[in-house]
């Protein structure tokens, strides 16, 4: 059940309405238990048993840490959870990923092996709920929340629909506390969902779908195209994943918020960025924030050596490259983008002294050029993401550097630059200080007239052929 | 611009604003394509349309014969290969296939009450009857616009005629988005679609769009199992359907009161196909022909004309089979149905 479809629409129709006729707690939260388990087995009912087996199992864990305070028994108990959760992980998701690996190392060693392939679907968002499952029983086990006495308060924090798939990654900190507060119906709460969800359908269907239509062409078939068009291509898919997934965010925003639950915001205008540590402050929030919490500061973080906090820097994206997807090209793009953070790093320290060349980077001119480079940068690493093998990048970069002729582009290079345009615009004018408030200033009228015209645009422009979110493959 | 909440009642009246505006316009643009653009909603008619009036244009002079049916005649009418038609005056008229994929009785009075309102005066109408439609069509409620509902009013489920259209005009700004793109900002249209078709010849004939050469044994068991599941239940169950009988009377109604001459054509089936007819239906059948028959509309049954080679699936022909049917077509039917012959 994708967001953008009318069966999304309709369930989501349906368990607002109830939700809201319904005066006790207690009964909304199981409305809305009911409602995601019903989400999530609409795609597979026989793992949507399995996370609601490993969820028991976490809360289980958790409720054990609380009651024995012996910190050799909590520690126990915390291995078993991650273990646990890790080995689900790569049971679905990596397991053959691995054995793949292993079986290609023997025969390059020139071992023959016969390794067998697994035969497993991945679970939709396991990538998402088992991030979230971790983080509780540490930030448990670290004293900073309690054990979440009530199993349906629990269940609700992993499995709730907005959320599941495809994030954001929730903390139970900040969950836990929403989910025992009482709800009233606000009518500034439900304008501020309508909105979100309405950006993020204009995200989706009218500039990701429609950026699908240039990008997958040609990544099928790099060679096939002139050098100018696979850069259209590139650029294309940097804006097509950017509006692909933060419009899903912002529908799942939306969605909670309409139901009276705020999830943390996942994206901040990330184009805007005008140093690539200030991109993965802006792209991804809440999977940055949780590297950030649960691997990189237990690493050593900052305090330790430079060398070694740029190890762990390293290590750190590696794994955030990793956990995105069973594949070597992630692993190489998340490194990548740790390499990208340790020049920008060396490079800060070798710049300190230099007030000539800072002064002229914080110019107008200077600060554009920072952003076009880090934009650049990031487009460049999204084409090892986005390619199905090293081959396949390797393709793609050897049409974008070689000036070769071929096939001009899939769609209209007009459709490509308005779309463009679009996405810069959008964050020019969201990063105005004033905006908000000039927004909010303007009469009732002019803003209903401006957002039912941005939902006939948005219900217009889209293609004839939607494509699943992508991150829904994580 | 979305985080930030507005204060309460500046709230309230955004969201009622903002959902007043909307259905608004939608209702606006509604009405607009309803009664100025039918053709968005049905690709294949807009097709065929703007084919008929380029036909017309080049040649006003030429009575126009009509081809009205479904997909069999899509596919089976190739007017290209008919050699000069000459009506009893001795003109040369245009034979165009006007048919569409899926049309029973009821898209059969859609299609002349369309050609009627844009203008076209047909002189003949070969219009196709599939006995199996008379047992069950599909309501053809995506592909009308409101002015055909009246039309199909008589011959429906109210109910289910009403339940429906209206339940597509509620997605009735997403719906038509490709049709109004096209219209308006081409370059904005998806290539993906543009790509499906139809493609038709001058007169309406099939393009390389649904006739094949020598289907796949893969494609060959995917259409056989759709006849299978469309028609094999309804022929072992034949009954005549009250509706699609109307609809039917209907259309040979109006173009007796518009001095339309008609012909009917019952088109080919193999030999799969006519053994699903439950026993006695035939008889039945012929009962019903030869009311028609009665009424001085002439008949030709060519379920039989092909052999079973000729078919892609138990009722729509390959290629070879629809150049050999349409030079029949021509021979049997249309010279001595438009010639007086």
């Amino acid at each position: 059940m994708l967001f953008c479809t009318q069966q999304y629409l309709v369930f989501f129709l349906i368990v607002f309405t109830v939700y809201w006729v319904l005066p006790w707690a207690r009964l909304r939260v199981w409305v809305l238990l009911g409602a995601s388990y019903f989400f999530y087995q609409s795609w597979n009912a026989e793992l949507a048993r399995i996370i609601f087996l490993t969820t028991v199992g976490d809360y289980l864990i958790a409720r054990g840490m609380d009651k024995w305070p012996s910190p050799g028994r909590r520690k126990a108990l915390l291995v078993l959870s991650i273990l646990g959760n890790l080995a689900i992980l790569c049971y679905f998701k990596y397991a053959n990923f691995f054995l793949e690996s292993l079986r290609q190392g023997l025969e390059s060693a020139g071992a023959s092996a016969s390794i067998p392939v697994l035969q497993v679907i991945l679970p939709i968002g396991i990538s998402f709920y088992t991030f979230e499952a971790i983080s509780y029983t540490v930030d448990v086990y670290r004293g900073k929340i309690r054990a979440e006495r009530r199993l349906d308060h629990f269940l609700l924090f992993i499995l709730f629909f907005p959320h599941l798939v495809a994030g954001p990654i929730v903390r139970a900190g900040d969950f836990l506390p929403q989910v025992h507060r009482r709800k009233r119906w606000s009518w500034p709460r439900m304008v501020v969902g309508g909105r979100l969800i309405l950006l993020g359908l204009f995200k989706k269907m009218v500039i990701a779908d429609r950026m699908a239509l240039l990008v997958d062409p040609i990544f099928a078939n790099p060679g096939g195209y002139e050098t100018a068009v696979v850069w259209m291509a590139a650029v294309g898919y940097s804006l097509q994943i950017y509006c692909d997934f933060s419009g899903y965010s912002d529908i799942a925003l939306g969605s909670a918020r309409l139901l009276g639950y705020r999830l943390q915001i996942n994206f901040a205008m990330p184009f805007a960025a005008s140093n690539i540590t200030d991109l993965w402050r802006r792209w991804h929030i809440s999977l940055s924030n949780w590297i950030r919490d649960y691997i990189y500061i237990p690493l050593g973080g900052n305090r330790t050596s430079a060398v070694r906090s740029a190890c762990n820097l390293l290590f750190a994206m590696t794994l955030c490259g990793l956990w995105h997807g069973a594949n070597w090209t992630f692993v190489a793009w998340g490194a990548l983008n740790g390499a990208y953070l340790i020049i920008h790093r060396i490079f800060r320290v070798l710049t300190k002294n230099m007030t000539a060349l800072t002064a002229t980077l914080e110019t107008i001119p200077g600060t554009f050029f920072r952003i076009a480079l880090t934009f650049l940068a990031f487009t460049l690493s999204m084409v090892i993401f986005r390619a199905q093998s090293f081959a396949e990048a390797e393709a793609v970069f050897k049409q974008m550097f070689a000036m070769k002729s071929g096939a001009g582009s899939p769609i209209p290079p007009v459709v490509f630059w308005t779309l463009a345009a679009t996405v810069v615009i959008a964050h020019v004018v969201a990063l105005r200080p004033n905006f908000l408030s000039t927004w909010n200033r303007l009469p009732a009228p002019v803003r209903g007239l401006a957002l039912a015209s941005f939902l006939f645009v948005t219900l217009i422009l889209p293609p004839e052929t939607t494509t699943q979110f992508i991150y829904f493959q994580f | 611009m979305a985080l930030v909440a507005p204060r309460r009642l500046p709230a309230r009246s955004e969201f009622f604003w903002t959902l007043g505006l909307f259905l608004a316009f939608t209702a606006l643009f509604v009405v607009y394509v309803e009664m100025r653009h039918p053709e968005w909603y049905d690709r294949e008619y807009q097709v065929r349309r703007g084919l008929l009036n380029d036909r017309i244009t080049e040649s006003p002079e030429r009575p126009v014969v009509l081809v009205i049916g479904s997909s069999r005649l899509v596919a089976a009418v190739l007017p290209e290969r008919l050699g000069p038609i000459r009506d009893t005056e001795g003109r040369e008229v245009t034979v165009f296939n006007y048919c569409r994929i899926g049309a029973g009785p009821r898209m059969n009075l859609v299609q002349l009450h369309r050609a009627i309102r844009d203008g076209v005066r047909p002189s003949y109408l070969v219009l196709e009857l599939v006995p199996g439609f008379l047992r069950h069509d599909d309501l053809p409620v995506k592909e009308i616009a409101i002015p055909d509902v009246g039309l199909l009013w008589k011959h429906s489920n109210k109910l289910r005629l009403v339940a429906s259209t209206a339940g597509l005009r509620l997605n009735g700004v997403y719906r038509p988005r490709t049709a109004l793109l096209r219209s308006i900002a081409p370059e904005w249209e998806t290539r993906a679609e543009h790509d499906r078709g139809p493609f038709l010849s001058e007169l309406g004939g099939d393009n390389n769009w649904v006739l094949l050469e020598e289907p796949s044994k893969s494609e060959r068991e995917l259409l056989h199992s759709l006849a299978v599941g469309r028609f094999q239940n309804r022929m072992q169950t034949f009954r005549f359907d009250p509706y699609l009988v109307s609809a039917m009377r209907e259309l040979l109604e109006e173009c007796k009161n518009r001095d339309i001459k008609v012909a009917i054509v019952l088109t080919p089936e193999d030999s799969e196909f006519l053994s699903w007819y439950r026993p006695g239906a035939e008889e039945e059948l012929q009962v019903f022909l030869a009311n028609i028959r009665a009424n001085r509309v002439p008949v030709f049954d060519s379920r039989r004309w092909m052999t079973d080679d000729k078919f892609t699936d138990p009722h729509h022909l390959k290629r070879r089979g629809a150049e050999e049917y349409t030079e029949r077509l021509g021979k049997e039917v249309l010279i001595p149905f438009v010639g007086g012959k």
